[in-house]
């Protein structure tokens, strides 16, 4: 008597098997010919580079350069597709269903094969990359493994991801649809909503391209997070290899990505085993997410659409913050109505959905997209206002022209301050229009709990007979305070600008060429000079540029645009000075985030390359003295080159 | 052995099956009759396991079938469109049947294949016209030596020499071993010749359900002439239908046959003759109180 009870039917599962195999054999070959293959190809190629890898290095860095979400991704769903594919077929679904077999056998009998065809080929393949590293004299394999935990966790998680959106459709196009939506769903909600915020949001303008991945994106979070990272160690001098560095990344995400798979698996099972089998080839089976799927696509799109009309429009029109939001609001109302009746015309599958029930829950959704905007503008979530603690901040950073990075108690509250006054003076500053003459000012804070805060504005020149006295006593403390000599010499041209090196001058002489109508520049090569008066040059030029920097005549930070170019010249002028301390770590490093990689070299070098200007008599006196041009004839301002040279 | 009770099935707004009863006794062959929509292929999907009622019972043998494996291993059933897996020949999914019913008897599945020369056992299922795939499924059903057969629409698709062979071997199964057989067919004519029960169904109800003998005398056709005039039929004949060219007038009358033919002599009819009803006929007329009679068309 067969068991009411069995959770595994063998007729079922052979016929599995026999309709996945192959991909599990294509599976094993791609990845035996990333892993053990691609090893044994890099140790037998080591001795061709200059850059000698021990067989040990060769595993490492394969196994951290084989580490992507994708492959898992797109595998899981093929085999989930194949396994379950009578789910999307009417015949196939109701002839499966008539047979001795229970739902319950048919689910566990079909993960049981999903399971066996997706992980037995990461097991071979860590089998045969183990026995190829121990060929190799590498006995520690422990990357192997871990690179086969961090697969079988991918797998579970993404075959719970791919029975569950199987579970919600009864069509094989959605359901891959769906998959492929809760992969990315928290990264396209974040990013909605920060491309409203990045229109709607005061100090949030550039927020769209900031976008973190976080594990509520797990292929992205899987594939840069949860892996082996792989670091050469190198020698002081940066040239010779003496060593590597592994360290396993994301190995408790990893367990919580398993568990997540084991919660929805069994929430797939439970809405498998209530489905109702004639919603087969329904758009969405599942009643309560019809509405979640109308009503949440609807608002996310259509608040992406309704912001890029309105700023689209905006390209051409200078429309205050209250149009824009106006429009906004208006914009995203109409295009999500259209939207949320074409999500019910696809899940009815039919064009025929005007109904007063629908038109009664279109205008609940109307109200609550209507509600969330307000919420913006009105600031709810304190997005706008909010400026970090002092004792929370362990950097703050303003970039104009170039960043700055403040550590400092002191300065960081100045920073603070800064911030705030802008704050105060919202009202007026949100409504300058890109096409402004201004500049975009960004606030960066690296909190001591590792979060960043960044916010940015559009503020423009502040020049006193233009602009209002609030606006002008809100910018001027912020341009006093980048343009000081001390924070020029040690933000811009770096924290060792007084423990350095000049190691090289670039001055070009110009010669207008009247026969080509072209600016010729030549550079000195003070080929007849020994080192020391070369050094001795450099140093007097480095020394010139300083007293200019204490003048003020130099580096100095505004918020327009537009460069004097009456006065600019456009000879190139650059100084390349070493730093003595080779840990110099740059302000511009540490403001864009690049110290945080692992693999992050000190850059060693300090770079002064600024235009020069007719008020900067120090420099060109020195440069004159030195012979890096000869005469006031080979110096050419900005318009006097552009009026040469027809630009 | 089948006992439907009070089965409700909405699909949306839609009423399939609207608090419907059936019975079926163990070794009969039911033919389930109705029009296109009336719900047969919906109460087979219930008795099939593949539907889950909104309210009411669907049992077999007394246990509900819903997702009860050791029952649904006691039966098969050939849907209207047969599922066969693809790249599967007919030994494939021989093997797969073999599996799933423990009653399967490969060897009576060689024997009947014998009765089907023309089948390649080797070539996919799914390649074969629509009548060898219904070979195929009588083949794999009737080896898998079912308690019963539900069947919706078997012989469609089927040349009239197959159908009696399929029909013979179904016989002979019930012959022999006590097959009950439920079956769903537009063919009526074909279902007279080998049904002892009948369900009429519309609108997700059985309007009338019986033994076929019982049907066919609970329904006369009687023709009769009078000389001048019909007189009116006494008011205890229940008359379904009066269809009259000139002095001739055809009656189907319901209830005792015997009685309408003594209450009708009683008329003195110039000649009257008492037709047997043909179960397409009885189809018909039946469902005239339905809506559903064949109009007369009226040019």
């Amino acid at each position: 008597m067969r068991s009411k009870t069995s959770f595994f039917n063998k007729a079922v599962f052979k016929k599995n098997l026999s309709r996945t195999w192959a991909a599990g054999l294509l599976y094993f070959l791609i990845l035996s010919w990333m892993l053990p293959v691609g090893v044994l190809l890099d140790i037998s190629a080591a001795g061709n580079y200059t850059t000698r890898y021990t067989p040990a290095m060769n595993l490492s860095s394969r196994l951290s350069s084989v580490n992507n979400g994708f492959y898992p991704m797109i595998y899981v769903i093929i085999l989930a597709i194949i396994t379950f594919s009578y789910l999307f077929s009417k015949r196939d679904n109701y002839m499966i269903h008539s047979f001795p077999v229970s739902r319950k056998s048919l689910f566990f009998t079909g993960l049981c094969s999903i399971t066996i065809v997706a992980i037995i080929p990461v097991i071979l393949t860590g089998i045969t990359t183990t026995a190829v590293a121990f060929a190799n004299g590498v006995y520690d394999v422990t990357n192997v493994w871990y690179w086969v935990f961090i697969q079988v966790a991918s797998t579970i998680l993404f075959m719970g991801l791919s029975l569950f959106s199987m579970m919600l459709t009864g069509q094989t196009i959605t359901a891959v649809l769906f998959y492929g939506i809760f992969n990315f769903l928290y990264y396209m909600m974040e990013f909605s909503m920060r491309i409203v915020g990045s229109s709607l949001i005061f100090g949030m303008m550039n927020a769209g391209n900031d976008l973190d991945i976080t594990p509520l994106t797990p292929v992205m979070y899987i594939t840069y997070n949860c892996r082996i990272n792989f670091d050469l160690i190198w020698d002081d001098k940066g040239e010779n290899l003496i060593g590597f560095t592994q360290t396993f990344g994301g190995a408790k995400e990893l367990g919580i990505y398993m568990a997540v798979g084991v919660v929805l698996l069994i929430v797939a099972f439970v809405l498998y085993k209530f489905k109702n089998l004639e919603t087969v080839q329904d758009f969405i089976t599942v009643p309560f997410v019809k509405p979640i799927f109308s009503m949440g696509l609807s608002f996310f799109v259509s608040i992406v659409i309704g912001t890029i009309i309105v700023s689209a429009l905006n390209v051409n029109s200078n429309f205050s913050y209250n149009k824009i939001f106006a429009l906004t609001v208006l914009f995203t109302i109409i295009s999500g109505i259209v939207i949320y009746y074409i999500t019910l015309m696809l899940i009815a599958k039919t064009i025929r959905v005007c109904s007063l029930k629908n038109a009664c829950t279109c205008v609940l959704y109307s109200i609550i997209s209507i509600v969330v905007l307000l919420c913006i503008r009105f600031d709810v979530c304190n997005i706008e206002n909010y400026t970090p603690d002092l004792e929370k901040v362990e950097w703050a950073g303003i970039n104009i022209e170039s960043p700055m990075v403040f550590t400092d108690e002191s300065e960081i509250q100045q920073v603070i301050n800064l911030q705030k006054a802008i704050i105060q003076d919202k009202r007026e500053i949100r409504d300058f229009n890109i096409n402004d003459i201004g500049t975009t000012v960004t606030f960066k804070y690296m909190l001591k709990s590792g979060k960043t805060v960044t916010r940015e504005y559009y503020l423009v020149d502040n020049n006193p007979e233009v602009v209002s006295p609030e606006y002008y006593d809100t910018t001027k403390p912020l341009l006093d305070f980048v343009n000081t000599p001390e924070r020029i010499k040690k933000h811009i041209i770096g924290p060792q600008w007084d423990n350095c090196t000049v190691k090289n001058v670039t001055f070009y002489q110009l010669y207008y060429n009247e026969e080509k109508e072209t600016l010729d520049s030549y550079e000195n090569s003070f080929s007849e000079k020994s080192k020391a008066e070369i050094q001795e040059a450099y140093d007097a030029v480095y020394a010139a540029l300083l007293k200019d920097i204490d003048a003020g005549v130099i580096y100095q930070q505004t918020l327009s645009w537009v460069t004097d170019d009456d006065h600019v010249y456009y000879n190139n002028f650059d100084i390349e000075l070493t730093p003595n301390d080779s840990n110099m770590v740059s302000d511009s490093d540490i403001f864009w985030g690049n110290i945080l990689y692992s693999y992050y070299v000190p850059t060693n070098y300090m770079d002064c390359y600024e235009a020069l200007n007719d008020k900067c008599v120090n420099t060109l006196n020195a440069l004159k003295e030195y012979e890096f041009f000869y005469s006031e004839d080979q110096l050419f301002t900005n318009s006097q080159a552009y009026s040469l040279t027809s630009y | 052995m089948i006992e439907v009770n009070n089965v409700t099935k909405k699909f949306g707004d839609f009423i399939a099956l609207d608090d419907l009863n059936m019975h079926v006794e163990r070794g009969a062959i039911y033919g389930l009759v109705g029009p296109n929509g009336a719900g047969k292929s919906t109460i087979i999907r219930h008795l099939c396991g593949v539907y889950k009622q909104d309210s009411g019972s669907v049992l077999i043998d007394g246990q509900p079938v819903y997702e009860n494996e050791a029952l649904k291993s006691r039966f098969t059933c050939i849907p209207d469109d047969i599922f066969f897996f693809t790249q599967a020949n007919t030994l494939d999914m021989m093997k797969f049947y073999k599996e799933m019913y423990p009653n399967f008897d490969e060897k009576l599945f060689h024997k009947i294949a014998t009765c089907f020369p023309a089948l390649n056992m080797k070539k996919m299922v799914r390649t074969l016209s629509k009548g060898m795939q219904k070979q195929v499924a009588f083949m794999l059903s009737i080896a898998a030596k079912p308690e019963l057969m539900i069947l919706d629409e078997p012989v469609d698709g089927l040349d009239p020499v197959m159908r009696r062979q399929i029909w013979s071997l179904i016989m002979a199964d019930v012959a022999e071993n006590g097959l009950t057989v439920l079956v769903s067919s537009h063919n009526l004519r074909e279902l007279e010749d080998v049904c002892d029960h009948v369900g009429i169904m519309n609108n997700g109800k059985i309007l009338l359900e019986r033994s076929l003998d019982e049907l066919q005398t609970s329904i006369t056709k009687i023709q009769v002439a009078f000389d001048g005039d019909m007189p009116a039929l006494p008011p205890h004949i229940d008359l379904l239908r009066k269809i009259s060219t000139g002095r001739v007038h055809t009656l189907i009358v319901k209830g005792a046959p015997k009685a309408a033919e003594q209450a009708i002599a009683a008329m003195n009819p110039l000649i009257m003759d008492v037709l047997p009803l043909t179960l397409e006929e009885i189809f018909i007329y039946e469902l005239g109180g339905e809506n559903y009679a064949v109009k007369d068309i009226i040019f």
